[in-house]
C-alpha cells in the first residue's frame, strides 16, 4: 500500500453523499441479514469508523458497507464519522477492503474469492500470493489464486451454493474447468442436492465418466428423465437427494458391481443371520477372503450363534455367495 | 516420433555401436556429463511425457543389466529375467504404464554391447533355462533401424543353449534379424490388440495386420513366435473383435510355431488415470469398470476380467488345443474359472513356460 496514511482523514459526512450502490470494493454478501448489526448500533453506535473515498461531490465505500446500511436501516439521516482520503490509488482501496474483511474474520469461500477478482485487476497471482499474509491472513499460493480466479468466472449462483456449504471449493474448481454450459449442469445439480465434498467430487466424476462410456453429450445425461425426477424430486430433504443422485450415478458407472453387490446382498439376506452376525465379502469382489463377524456377551449367546451358523453352513445360498 | 533431440554421455567412447546410431539418426549429439541436461530438457516441457519421446539419450546402464521381473503382490507372475537395454518408447499408448512408471520418463539408449556380455555369459553358464526379455521398460525392436543391438543380442543366443531371448514389439521392425543365424534362441514376440483398440489407443504402433504379416515372414525365417494379448480391453463388442484376432494370427501363422500366448487386461496405477486424461483427452479407455486391486493398481472388475478371459481362451483353443496360453497377474479364482485349473506351487507358471521354450528352442540346461 502506498503511504498515504498522512492524508487519511476522520470527517462527517452526511450519510445521504455516500454512494451505498457503488459495490466495487464490496467483499461482504449483498442479502446479508444486519438486523443484529443494525440492533448493536441503535444501543452502541458505530465502533470502527467505514472507510470511504472522494468521488466528485459523493463518496463511495470502500469499508464498512454493513455499517453504512446498518444505519440506513435504522432510518438514519444524520452525519456518519468516517475515515476518508481523497487521492488513493485503486489498488489501495482494494487492499483495504479486503483487509478490512479477512482480518475481521476467516474470509467465506464466496467472500475469498471476490477479494481474488477484486484484486486481480490490480496485481498478478504471483504478486498477490506474495502479499496474502499480509492482505488475507494467511498464505495463499499462486497456482491457488488462479484457481479462485476461473471459479470467479463461474455464474453468481456458485458463490451462494460455496457460501452455503452446497459445493466445496475442490468441486468448484473442477467445474470451472469444463465448458460453460455444462457447468450450468453441474450448477443446476448442486443447487437441487446437499451433499459432503468427497461425494460432491464423486458424483461430477462420476457423472462425466457416463457421458464419456455411453458416449453421449454430458447435457443430454443431465436433462435425462431420472436424473431431472430426482432432482426435482418433492422432497425438501437435499441430502436425500443427494443420495438418490450419487446411487444413480454410480449404478449407472458401475453396473456390473452395483448388480453384483445388490445380488449378494440379498443373497446374504435370505441366509437369515440373526443379529449379532455380519457377513462381509471381500472388498469389489476381487480378493477371495470372507469375513464372518460374530459379537456374543455369554457363552450361552455364543452357543446359539454358532448352532445358527451351522444351519447357514448347509443352506445352498451360502454356497452361491462364495462361487459369485 | 521422430528423435528430434540427442543428448551423449562425455564419457561414451564413439564406437561403430554410437557412430551407427548417430549417423542414421542424422543428429548431432550433444555432450553431457550427466542426466541432469536430459533431465531439465524433458522437465521443461509443456507436456514432458511427449517431449520424452522426441530426445534421446545415449547412455550406459549404470544399474543392474539383468534383473528379474518386479511382478505384483497378490497375483502370479511368470518369473521371467528381464534384459535391460533401456527405457521409454517413441510409440505413444495410451495406457502405456512407463508414463507414469518414470518420472520423468527418459528416452535411453543403454550403449556398449560390451557392457551385456559378462552377465548374460553368467546366466548361460547357468543349470537352468532362463527366458530373457528386453520389453518391460521399452519396446524390443524401436531402435532396430538404427541400431545394431537386437542383431547383437539375437546372435549372442543362438550361442548358448539354456536361454531364451524373447524380443516383444508393436513395430515392423525385423529386416535386420531375418537373415541372421538365431539357432531357435530368439523368440519373436507381438503384443496385440483389435484393431479398434490400436486405432484409438496405440498411436504409432503398426497395425494388427503388418504385425501379423511380419510374424508371418519371421516364421519363414525359422523364428518362434509369441504373442500377448495385453492390455485386453472391455468395450461393447470386445468378444467378438478379440475372436477376430485370435482368427488372424492363426491365419498368418502356425500354432505349431508359438511358444506361447499370454493374457492379460488393462490394469493401471491409479495415478496414471489424470495422465491419460491429459494426454489423450478423447480416449475412455480409463472409464471401463475399474475397481481397486489387491496390488493398488486398478482393475476391471473380476468378473467381466473371467468372462473375457474366457471368450479369448476358448477360442485360441478352437485353433490350437495345446498351445501354453497364460495370464499375466491374475490370481487363482481367475485361472481356475477361465484356464481351468491354476499353478499352485511357487514358481510352477514359470516352470511350465521353460517347459514349453525348452521344447520349441530346444533348450537344454
Amino acid at each position: 500500500m502506498s503511504d498515504s496514511s498522512d492524508e487519511i482523514q476522520i470527517a462527517h459526512i452526511p450519510l445521504d453523499k455516500i454512494d451505498l450502490a457503488d459495490a466495487r470494493y464490496q467483499i461482504s454478501g449483498k442479502d446479508e441479514d444486519i438486523t443484529a448489526l443494525a440492533l448493536s448500533i441503535k444501543e452502541t453506535g458505530l465502533t470502527s469508523l467505514p472507510f470511504v473515498k472522494v468521488m466528485g461531490d459523493f463518496y463511495i465505500v470502500v469499508t464498512g458497507f454493513k455499517r453504512l446500511k446498518a444505519l440506513v436501516h435504522n432510518n438514519y439521516a444524520g452525519k456518519v464519522v468516517c475515515q476518508t482520503i481523497s487521492r488513493a490509488p485503486e489498488v489501495d482501496c482494494a487492499v483495504r477492503a479486503v483487509c478490512d474483511n479477512a482480518f475481521q474474520r476467516e474470509l467465506t469461500p464466496a467472500q475469498l474469492i471476490k477479494s481474488i477478482l477484486l484484486l486481480s485487476q490490480f496485481m498478478e497471482p504471483d504478486l498477490m500470493a506474495s502479499r496474502s499474509l499480509g492482505i488475507f491472513n494467511t498464505r495463499l499460493n499462486a497456482v491457488y489464486i488462479k484457481d479462485l480466479q476461473a471459479i470467479g468466472n463461474l455464474p453468481q449462483q456458485v458463490f451462494e451454493l460455496l457460501d452455503d456449504n452446497r459445493l466445496c471449493l475442490k468441486s468448484a474448481r473442477k467445474i470451472s474447468r469444463i465448458t460453460p454450459d455444462l457447468a450450468d449442469c453441474f450448477i443446476g445439480i448442486f443447487s437441487a442436492i446437499k451433499t459432503s465434498s468427497s461425494k460432491q467430487m464423486e458424483i461430477i466424476k462420476n457423472f462425466l465418466e457416463i457421458a464419456a462410456r455411453e458416449d453421449i453429450n454430458p447435457r443430454d445425461l443431465y436433462l435425462e428423465k431420472p436424473i431431472r425426477e430426482i432432482l426435482f424430486h418433492d422432497s425438501k430433504d437435499l441430502g436425500l437427494k443427494g443420495n438418490l443422485l450419487r446411487n444413480y450415478l454410480m449404478e449407472r458407472r458401475f453396473p456390473s458391481l452395483s448388480k453384483k453387490r445388490r445380488d449378494i446382498r440379498q443373497k446374504i439376506n435370505s441366509l437369515k443371520l440373526g443379529s449379532g452376525i455380519k457377513l462381509t465379502v471381500p472388498e469389489n469382489f476381487e480378493g477371495t477372503t470372507y469375513c464372518l463377524c460374530l459379537d456374543f456377551k455369554t457363552k450361552v449367546e455364543f452357543t446359539d450363534k454358532v448352532a445358527s451358523l451351522n444351519g447357514v453352513s448347509t443352506n445352498p445360498v451360502l454356497e452361491d455367495i462364495l462361487k459369485r | 516420433m521422430k528423435i528430434t533431440k540427442l543428448f551423449m554421455d562425455t564419457d561414451l567412447p564413439l564406437d561403430d555401436e554410437i557412430q551407427y546410431l548417430t549417423s542414421k539418426l542424422k543428429l548431432t549429439p550433444e555432450m553431457v556429463p550427466d542426466s541432469q541436461p536430459v533431465y531439465d530438457s524433458i522437465n521443461l516441457a509443456k507436456d514432458p511425457i511427449s517431449e520424452a519421446k522426441s530426445i534421446l539419450y545415449i547412455t550406459r546402464n549404470r544399474g543392474a543389466i539383468i534383473k528379474e521381473c518386479p511382478g505384483t503382490s497378490h497375483y502370479t507372475c511368470c518369473d521371467y529375467t528381464i534384459l535391460h537395454t533401456g527405457t521409454f518408447c517413441t510409440m505413444d499408448c495410451s495406457y502405456c504404464i512407463l508414463q507414469a512408471y518414470f518420472h520423468p520418463p527418459v528416452l535411453q539408449y543403454f550403449a556398449g554391447f560390451d557392457n551385456f556380455i559378462p552377465p548374460l555369459d553368467h546366466i548361460f553358464s547357468q543349470n537352468k533355462i532362463y527366458r530373457v526379455g528386453t520389453g518391460e521398460y521399452t519396446d524390443s525392436l524401436i531402435w532396430e533401424k538404427i541400431s545394431q543391438g537386437p542383431r547383437f543380442l539375437v546372435e549372442k543366443f543362438a550361442k548358448q543353449s539354456n536361454s531364451l531371448l524373447e524380443l516383444k514389439t508393436k513395430t515392423t521392425n525385423v529386416d535386420s534379424l531375418l537373415d541372421l543365424d538365431h539357432n531357435g534362441k530368439t523368440v519373436l514376440a507381438w503384443s496385440v490388440n483389435t484393431p479398434e483398440i490400436i486405432h484409438s489407443e496405440e498411436k504409432g504402433t503398426a497395425a494388427l495386420t503388418s504385425r501379423l504379416e511380419t510374424a508371418k515372414l519371421c516364421e519363414a525365417k525359422g523364428y518362434k513366435l509369441a504373442f500377448h494379448f495385453d492390455p485386453m480391453v472391455i468395450y461393447e463388442g470386445c468378444e467378438d473383435a478379440y475372436k477376430k484376432v485370435v482368427h488372424s494370427i492363426f491365419s498368418h501363422v502356425s500354432p505349431d510355431n508359438i511358444v506361447w500366448i499370454s493374457i492379460g487386461s488393462f490394469r493401471f496405477m491409479p495415478q496414471l488415470k489424470s495422465t491419460i486424461e491429459k494426454r489423450f483427452p478423447s480416449s475412455t479407455i480409463p472409464y471401463g469398470e475399474f475397481i481397486l486391486g489387491l496390488d493398488n493398481k486398478m482393475r476391471y472388475f473380476k468378473p467381466l476380467r473371467i468372462h473375457l478371459y474366457k471368450t479369448l481362451i476358448d477360442t485360441i483353443r478352437e485353433y490350437a488345443p495345446h498351445i501354453l496360453v497364460y495370464f499375466c497377474m491374475e490370481d487363482e479364482e481367475v485361472w481356475e474359472k477361465s484356464m481351468g485349473f491354476f499353478p499352485q506351487k511357487e514358481g510352477e507358471l514359470g516352470h511350465l513356460l521353460d517347459k514349453s521354450a525348452a521344447a520349441h528352442c530346444k533348450l537344454i540346461y
